[in-house]
């Protein structure tokens, strides 16, 4: 692996819920090399916006550390955090909600420019048009209005807002996921272009396994708060080892017809992450669960770089 | 990539403002154009009162009591033979003037205090709130009542005892609406990019949760007058001679049975007011929601 | 198409037009769509938003908000009946109980204050006229055919998850064993794992029911997992029609070519993918022509020119393209 920008070690984030307390992210560690993709992928509700949200200092995280270009900024003063966020970026799932309906489009490009205090006023408008022509974003719709735009071209623009500073990490929740697929593949290509360009490290959140198997150099796999396994994108299509992450491989619906593999149909129903019992949290609706499930478990490295957290691992592969 | 463009999207050649694209919209709104003439007709009317009107508002001609309304009296006269249509066109100042000025002083102050509420919650909230809970339970009424009676009559003192009645609603409704805006993602986004918090609450969050106050405001002058009217009505608020359109519906009414002109054309004064008012407020309702079409 | 295998097609759907009117403008929402169905077959329904789908499954299902939809022509044949000139009574009468539909937000579909087993029974007791014991009874039949027992008969909506919900609708769907499902985006709203577990469900209902199904759907892969035959549909036409293997294995119209290229596979690696370009066309001014003539990288001054026909590839599979033979020989557009 290239040199490490992010490591996560041991991150928990818990929300404080009228019900208790909710372990969205649950003792995850792992480390994401400079200029890769890290995608994670998970059902709804296993945390993996919250751990995106989380290393981008949006929530504050309850335990455990995180790394950023060798120095740990778990916790850091004002000061150091402005300095930071320009650096970490986020790209949000909604392309609706995510800009201001009441800022054209130059506006909302133009602001975390302008808020850096790097610029003059004369270089605020070319580098404003130089990250419009970045996105792709025709400069004829400099002055729409968000709500005057499709999704596609509103998912530029919060591109263009997340990369205006250079930025060395940004996170992407589900940028693709609103979207028609043949605007998907256009907005997964110019990701993929100014990754190029920049060398900018990903973290791709998502639920899509086609897209993450597309886009992502290293993948984790969460489920309810806690990883199950993580290895390089093409180890774990070819050689999946958890029983979540084989199931989850199986459960996608494939466009080669001739082909059919065997489908896992997993039974049970998901646990709830609200004070949650410990042990692995698959187990209720693991096919090979046993006794021993129940007690913590160890993500344990089965082979270079492919790490998986399962008890059961010896028995049942 | 291509850029060909098939949905339509409207090209503008420059930056077009939130407010020109609200009033172009409302233009298009012929019911909220009408109401917003008739507001600005009677602004000017009230403006130019001392100059149009026919007679003195307090010139008393005790030969013409309670005459109905003719070509020499528009609208009559009352008890003391004042032409009543003289004192309508000077007492829409006082009217007017008291009620935007109440409406807005309890806006701005109610916005401060809902936007501070609205963005931070926690024990600030609950406390605010509390209060504005207690301040709600009291009828505005009666509200407007003890307040001008503890500061005495006259103008400043009524429109500080009817501002007050409306800032609870204002906070209620600002907070609400923040509440409703405070989960977007883009808030998220200009925290990424290091927004300040006033930036954020001023930029962000006033513009796009500003609408129903903007409507409750054009709603609320209406009630203001109507609720000076009873101030008036009552014998606080403005003190006579100064017409006011309440306070001339007060004393009228002792006469009502006999000379109904007397109450008929201040009465029909407030309810133009309050309609229009209630027109452009409609019309404006539709004309902020920034997803509508034009 | 397979008109000709009994005669009479169990549901024919012939150049079906829909327009709405918002706002001044006029949507042409579907074009001249037409196709047919036997008992226990599945159709795809496939394309992107706005193309349409839904708007056909509410045509036949005669639940349109009308207006500002409205029905310009063609016929919707139920077992040779049109049913579009049937009186509200009659379709009444054939909605659940031969025609039912699930929609894509279970969230939405479902009472929140009612109890979910009299959600299904409601349905069953109003179609066939029995008591409200049997209707319970077959309710709690139906929850269990889905995967639910039956003791959660009494819990309401907010107390099942997503998935569950779900099945829920299907069940609702089901319960008066409709000879026709439309399934819109049934599992869109759901996680793989339990879309996995609800497109089981759904398939083998169907077998088990010998039901009929519209499946709209914008994913290729759910098509490829239960449909037996695809319609592709653009800007409110059928572009493409065949059974699922001339689909897949030759797709001809350069807007299903492209759908595929779009896709990330799980199963081959490419670096790039080759989208189509440009937006899908506004349906209140739909380009001269061929509407996907202005994305097509194959088009030529007459594809502009005049609508394009359906053309007859040789067993079921039809297209709309006049330059077909021209696009499928260009590189890259061969998928499989």
């Amino acid at each position: 692996m290239s040199e490490t920008l992010m490591e996560v070690k041991h991150l928990k984030k818990y929300f404080d819920t009228p019900k208790g307390m909710l372990h969205a992210v649950d003792d995850v560690t792992f480390s994401i090399g400079k200029g890769k993709t890290m995608g994670v992928v998970g059902e709804s509700g296993c945390g993996k916006s919250t751990l995106g949200r989380t290393l981008i200092h949006l929530y504050e995280s309850t335990d455990g550390q995180i790394i950023f270009k060798g120095e740990d900024i778990t916790h850091v003063g004002k000061h150091k955090m402005h300095k930071l966020r320009e650096q970490m970026q986020i790209i949000f799932q909604d392309p609706f909600a995510s800009l201001n309906p009441r800022m054209t489009v130059e506006e909302t490009i133009r602001e975390p420019l302008e808020l850096t205090g790097k610029f003059k006023k004369g270089e605020l408008q070319d580098e404003t048009d130089r990250i419009m022509e970045m996105v792709g974003m025709d400069e004829r719709l400099r002055y729409a209005y968000p709500h005057e735009l499709d999704g596609g071209r509103r998912q530029r623009v919060g591109i263009g807002r997340a990369l205006a500073l250079n930025p060395a990490f940004v996170v992407c929740d589900e940028p693709v996921s609103a979207l028609d697929v043949s605007i998907q593949a256009q907005v997964l290509n110019l990701l993929q272009d100014l990754q190029e360009k920049s060398g900018v490290t990903y973290m791709f959140v998502t639920h899509d396994l086609s897209v993450v198997k597309h886009i992502s150099d290293n993948i984790c796999v969460m489920y309810l708060g806690q990883l199950v396994e993580t290895t390089t994108s093409k180890e774990l299509f070819e050689n999946p080892r958890h029983p979540y992450t084989k199931a989850l491989l199986s459960a996608i619906p494939s466009v080669d017809i001739h082909n059919k593999k065997e489908r896992i149909i997993l039974q049970g129903e998901i646990v709830s992450p609200i004070e949650p019992k410990p042990g692995c949290r698959f187990a209720a609706r693991c096919p090979y669960a046993a006794e021993k499930c129940r007690e913590p478990q160890k993500l344990q490295e089965i082979s270079r770089d492919h790490f998986v957290s399962c008890c059961r691992l010896g028995e049942i592969n | 990539m291509a850029n060909s463009a098939a949905v339509s999207v409207k090209v503008r050649k420059k930056k077009e403002s939130q407010f020109s694209l609200v009033m172009k919209r409302l233009s298009k709104n012929k019911l909220a154009m009408a109401g917003f003439v008739i507001i600005l007709i009677l602004f000017l009317l009230a403006i130019l009162s001392s100059w149009i009107m026919p007679y003195n508002y307090d010139e008393m001609n005790m030969a013409e009591r309670f005459a109905g309304p003719s070509l020499k009296h528009l609208c009559g006269t009352d008890e003391m033979g004042r032409d009543i249509f003289s004192r309508l066109l000077y007492g829409a100042r006082a009217s007017l003037s008291l009620g935007f000025l109440a409406t807005i002083i309890s806006t701005v102050i109610g916005m401060a205090i809902g936007s501070v509420v609205g963005y931070f919650g926690g024990m600030a909230d609950t406390v605010i709130m509390r209060l504005v809970d207690i301040l709600q339970a009291i009828p505005g009424i009666l509200l407007a009542i003890a307040i001008s009676a503890c500061l005495g009559s006259g103008f400043m003192n009524t429109v500080i005892a009817l501002s007050i009645g409306g800032i609870p609603m204002t906070v209620r409704l600002l907070r609400g609406s923040i509440m409703g805006v405070r989960k977007m993602e883009y808030l998220e986004a200009a925290q990424t990019i290091n927004c300040s918090v006033p930036r954020l609450i001023i930029k962000h969050i006033l513009p796009n949760s500003i609408s129903p106050i903007i409507v409750s405001v054009t709603m609320g002058i209406g009630n203001t007058i109507l609720m000076a009217a009873s101030l008036s009505y009552i014998g606080l608020g403005v003190q006579p001679p100064t017409p006011e359109w309440g306070a001339m519906l007060s004393a009228a009414r002792t006469y009502m049975r006999d000379y109904s002109h007397m109450v008929l054309f201040p009465g029909l004064a407030i309810a133009l007011v309050v309609l229009s008012l209630n027109m452009l407020g409609d019309g404006l309702r539709d004309a902020l929601d920034p997803k509508l079409k034009k | 198409m397979n008109a000709n295998k009994k005669g009479t097609p169990f549901i024919e759907v012939k150049n079906l037009t829909v327009h709405y009117t918002s706002e001044g403008k006029v949507i042409h929402a579907v074009n001249n769509v037409s196709f047919s169905l036997e008992k226990g077959e599945t159709l795809g329904l496939v394309g992107e938003t706005g193309a349409g789908k839904t708007t056909i499954a509410k045509s036949i299902l005669r639940i349109l908000p009308e207006p500002p939809a409205q029905v310009d022509g063609g016929e919707i044949l139920l077992e040779g009946k049109n049913i579009l000139a049937l009186s509200n009574d009659d379709m009444r009468k054939i909605r659940g109980r031969k025609i039912s539909m699930i929609f894509q937000d279970p969230m939405t579909a479902l009472n929140p204050v009612m109890r979910i087993g009299n959600q299904i029974a409601e349905g069953i007791a109003l179609h066939e006229k029995v008591s409200g014991k049997a209707a319970e009874e077959k309710a709690k039949k139906m929850l269990e055919m889905v995967g639910i027992p039956g003791s959660r008969y009494r819990d309401y909506p907010h107390q099942f998850s997503g998935g569950m919900k779900q099945r829920v609708v299907i069940a609702m769907a089901l319960a008066c064993s409709p000879d026709l499902l439309l399934a819109d985006e049934p599992t869109t709203a759901l996680d793989v794992t339990i879309q996995a577990q609800v497109l089981d469900i759904i398939k083998n209902l169907q077998q088990e029911l010998n039901t009929a199904m519209i499946m709209i759907t914008h994913d290729l892969g759910i098509v490829a997992e239960v449909c037996d035959n695809v319609a592709v549909v653009y800007a409110g036409e059928v572009v493409e029609y065949g059974s699922r293997e001339e689909i897949f294995d030759h797709p001809w119209h350069p807007y299903t070519v492209g759908l595929f290229g779009s896709l990330p596979d799980i199963n081959s690696d490419v670096e790039r993918l080759s989208p189509i370009a440009g937006m899908p066309p506004d349906p209140s001014n739909l380009p001269e022509g061929c509407a996907f003539a202005p994305r097509c990288p194959y088009a030529a001054a007459e594809c502009r020119k005049a609508a394009v026909e359906l053309k007859s590839l040789g067993g079921t599979h039809i297209c709309r393209c006049i330059r077909q033979m021209e696009a499928v020989q260009a590189p890259g557009a061969g998928h499989n």
